[in-house]
C-alpha cells in the first residue's frame, strides 16, 4: 500500500517533448501528447523519475490537495489462490517485498490473480515498484510468470522472472558454495 | 589513541541530498577521534582526503606495468568502466587520479586514442552526471566521458543460468577495462564472494538484474549473478583487464591490476577480509550507541573508520562466515516465520539492537530506510532534510515515525535522552578514524585487542578456507 502525497506537474513552457519522462514512468502516468508531456494524476505514484530525468527542469513534484491511496482490495482476494501462487513462485505471502512501500508478496499475488496484466498495473494497483525498483521488480516478474500471464513487451521493462530456485540441478551441483536451494 | 575530532571529508553538493552542513558531529564539543591503526596497528596505513593523490597516480602506473594490453589495437575502442561510488570515497580525488593514470597508460602502451569513460550509477538517473560535472571529468580525464544509470538502454547477456540484462553503454566498446574501487561497503550482500566482480550485476546492470540480486536470489546465491555475467561469452570477448583502487579502513593504499579477474579478486579479497574483518568485528561488538549519519550518499553507505553504517546495522551477523545463510537478518526472520514465532514479517531489516537512536544530520534519501525510524528513535536535523524525506518515493512514511530538530546539538541532546546512552559514533565519511564520543572511544579501545586476536587466530583462517583462498597466494 502507498499513500501518495505528491504528483508530477509539467510546465508546458519548458517541456520539449523529448519523452525521457515517458520512457521511465513505471505507472504510465506521464505521456507526451502533441509534443508536450501530460500527467494523468490518478496514475501518478510520485516516484519522481520524471522530475529527476528532465533536462529542461520542466517537471516538478507538487503536494496533492488530497492524498491518493493505492492499495489492493485484499477482501476480494481468494487466500487459497494467493497461497498457491506464492508457493509456485517459491515465495512467502507475508514477506514485505517492496522495501519502499512495504507491499507484501501476497498483495502483489492478489493483484496478479485479480487481473493485473503488466508491471504497470501492479504499480498502480499496489504501490510496489513505485520507489527504487531494485528490490521488488524481479518478484513481480516471477509472479506473473507463475500465473501464466504474458507481460507485454515495453521499453520500460525486461521480463526477468528468474530466482535462485530456478537454477538447474546441474548448476547447483557444479557450484555448491552458492547454496541455490537456501531460503534466505 | 584518542585525539580531538578530526575533520571528516567534505560533502559534495548534490540534487539528491540537502545542502552540505556547516556543523558536523566532529565540530561538537567533546567529540573525539580514535585512529583505526591505533586500534589495530597491523592494518596498513593509507592516504586520507587531500593527500596521496600523486602517489595514487604513480601506484596505478606501477600496477599496470605488468598488465598485458597487447589485445588492444590502435583502431579499437576501449571503455573504462567507472563506478560513481569511488568518487565518494575520501572526496574522490584518488579514484579520479587512478582513472586518469589508467587512461594515460592505455594510450601510451597501445597507441589507442579511443578511450571512453563510462560512469555508472548506484540508483539515481542523474547521479553520474553530477559526478562528471563536479570532478570536471571530461576535461581532466582527457577522454570521452558518458554516464549511464539502472534504467538506461538494456543489453541482453546470455549466461550459464539464462539471460540477464546489462547496460548497453557499458559494453558498446571493443574492449572493457573494469575499474572499480575495492572498499567493501554493503558486505552483508556480497559476503566477500566475487566482491571485485560485483559491479557486473550491479552498476553495470539494468535494474531488473539488480532486483534479481536483491529480491529473487538468496543471499549467497545472488553473488553468482556477477560471476555468470562476467563469465558470459559476450563479456569474456571484451574484457581486457581490471584495475582496482585499493584501500584499508585507514585509507587509500594504492592500486592493483591484473588480466586474470579471479586471481585479482582472490588477492584483494584476502586483504579485505583481514583488514576490514577486524574493524567489522569490532563494530559488531558495540552494545549500545547513537549513530549519526553525516555525509553524502544514503545512510547505509556512509562510513566511519572505513566501515559503512549498514555494517553496524547488520553487525550481529558475521557476513564473512559463509555458513550463515543470510547476513542481513532475512534468514532469522524466515526461520521464525516457519516456526510460528513470527506470524507476519513486521520489518524488512533486522536492525542491530545496539543501535539505540539515529540522528540524520545529512544523508541522501533515495533508498528505502524507513525501517530505521519505525524501530529506532530517529531525529532528522533540519526542515530541508525532512522535506526531502517527505518527497522521497522510497520512504513515503519515513517522517511519520521520525522527529525534526533545528540543530545538530538539539538532535544529539534529544537522541541521548531517548537512547539512554552517551556512546556516539558518527558516520561522516571518515576512513582512518572513528568520530566518536569519549565513552565510545574507550569502548572501542578496550575491545580491539581481543577482536584482533580472534580474527587473526580463528576467523580469518576460517574465512579464507571457506573461499578456497590460499593465504600465501600472491
Amino acid at each position: 500500500m502507498k499513500i501518495v502525497q505528491f504528483v508530477s506537474k509539467v510546465d508546458p513552457e519548458k517541456c520539449n517533448g523529448d519523452k525521457r519522462c515517458e520512457r521511465l514512468c513505471p505507472s504510465g502516468a506521464i505521456k507526451v501528447v502533441e509534443k508536450i508531456a501530460v500527467v494523468q494524476d490518478d496514475r501518478c505514484v510520485a516516484c519522481g523519475k520524471c522530475h529527476e530525468v528532465c533536462r529542461e527542469d520542466a517537471v516538478e513534484m507538487v503536494r496533492r490537495t488530497r492524498p491518493l491511496t493505492i492499495a489492493f482490495d485484499m477482501q476480494s482476494a481468494d487466500p487459497e489462490k494467493i497461497q498457491t501462487l506464492c508457493a509456485q513462485a517459491g515465495l512467502l505471502p507475508d514477506l514485505p517485498l517492496c522495501a519502499c512501500t512495504g507491499t507484501t508478496v501476497g498483495e502483489i499475488a492478489a493483484a496478479v490473480i485479480g487481473g493485473a496484466k503488466s508491471p504497470e498495473d501492479v504499480v498502480v494497483g499496489t504501490g510496489a515498484g513505485s520507489g527504487c525498483g531494485i528490490y521488488c521488480m524481479a518478484v513481480i516478474f516471477k509472479l506473473f510468470a507463475c500465473a501464466g500471464v504474458k507481460i507485454p513487451e515495453d521499453p520500460r521493462w525486461n521480463n526477468l522472472p528468474m530466482t535462485s530456485h530456478d537454477v538447474s540441478e546441474e548448476i547447483a551441483r557444479k557450484y555448491p558454495e552458492y547454496h541455490f536451494d537456501s531460503l534466505a | 589513541m584518542v585525539r580531538p575530532a578530526v575533520q571528516p571529508p567534505e560533502v559534495m553538493p548534490s540534487m539528491y541530498g540537502p545542502t552540505p552542513r556547516t556543523c558536523r558531529p566532529a565540530d561538537l564539543p567533546g567529540m573525539v577521534s580514535v585512529g583505526v591503526t591505533e586500534l589495530f596497528p597491523e592494518i596498513q596505513q593509507g592516504y586520507r582526503q587531500g593527500e596521496g593523490v600523486e602517489e595514487t597516480h604513480q601506484a596505478t602506473r606501477d600496477a599496470l606495468a605488468s598488465v598485458n594490453m597487447e589485445m588492444i589495437r590502435p583502431e579499437d575502442t576501449v571503455n573504462i568502466l567507472c563506478s560513481e561510488h569511488g568518487f565518494y570515497i575520501l572526496e574522490g580525488l584518488h579514484y579520479r587520479e587512478m582513472l586518469k593514470a589508467l587512461g594515460d597508460v592505455v594510450r601510451d602502451k597501445t597507441g589507442c586514442e579511443n578511450i571512453r569513460y563510462r560512469v555508472a550509477s548506484g540508483v539515481g538517473v542523474r547521479e553520474a552526471d553530477e559526478v562528471v560535472d563536479y570532478f570536471d571529468l571530461k576535461k581532466y580525464l582527457n577522454g570521452k566521458v558518458t554516464t549511464t544509470h539502472p534504467f538506461d538502454k538494456p543489453l541482453p547477456i546470455d549466461t550459464e543460468i539464462g539471460t540477464l540484462y546489462g547496460l548497453a553503454r557499458i559494453y558498446d566498446g571493443d574492449w572493457i577495462v573494469h575499474a572499480p574501487h575495492d572498499e567493501p561497503r554493503d558486505l552483508y550482500f556480497h559476503r566477500m564472494m566475487n566482491r571485485c566482480l560485483k559491479a557486473f550485476a550491479m552498476n553495470y546492470a539494468r535494474y531488473e538484474t539488480r532486483a534479481a540480486f536483491h529480491g529473487t536470489f538468496s543471499n549467497r546465491a545472488s553473488n553468482f549473478l556477477q560471476k555468470a555475467i562476467f563469465d558470459s561469452p559476450l563479456v569474456q570477448e571484451k574484457f581486457a583487464f581490471s584495475c582496482i583502487l585499493r584501500s584499508t579502513p585507514d585509507g587509500i593504499i594504492g592500486t592493483d591490476a591484473d588480466n586474470d579477474m579471479y586471481r585479482l579478486d582472490r588477492r584483494i579479497s584476502r586483504e579485505l577480509l583481514r583488514d576490514y574483518g577486524k574493524v567489522l568485528r569490532l563494530v559488531a561488538e558495540i552494545e549500545e550507541c547513537i549513530a549519526v549519519w553525516d555525509a553524502g550518499r544514503w545512510g547505509y553507505y556512509i562510513h566511519s573508520g572505513g566501515i559503512a553504517f549498514g555494517c553496524l546495522e547488520n553487525g550481529k551477523y558475521d557476513a564473512f562466515d559463509l555458513t550463515v545463510p543470510s547476513a542481513y537478518g532475512l534468514h532469522d526472520m524466515v526461520a521464525k516465520y516457519f516456526s510460528g514465532e513470527m506470524k507476519t514479517f513486521d520489518r524488512i531489516m533486522n536492525i542491530n539492537p545496539a543501535i539505540k537512536a539515529v540522528v540524520i544530520n545529512q544523508a541522501w534519501p533515495g533508498l528505502p530506510i524507513s525501517d530505521v525510524p519505525r524501530h529506532v528513535p530517529t531525529v532528522v536535523v533540519g526542515r530541508d532534510q525532512a522535506d526531502m524525506l517527505n518527497l522521497d518515493s522510497t520512504n513515503p512514511d519515513f517522517m511519520n515515525h521520525a522527529v525534526i530538530a533545528d540543530s545538530l546539538e538539539t538532535a544529539m541532546a534529544f537522541a541521548g535522552k531517548a537512547a539512554g546512552t552517551d556512546k556516539v559514533i558518527a558516520f561522516d565519511g571518515s576512513f582512518g578514524n572513528f568520530t566518536v564520543s569519549p565513552s565510545m572511544a574507550e569502548d572501542l579501545a578496550v575491545r580491539a585487542p581481543e577482536v584482533s586476536r580472534r580474527v587473526d587466530e580463528e576467523l580469518f583462517p576460517m574465512w579464507l578456507k571457506q573461499r578456497g583462498i590460499d593465504p600465501a597466494e600472491a
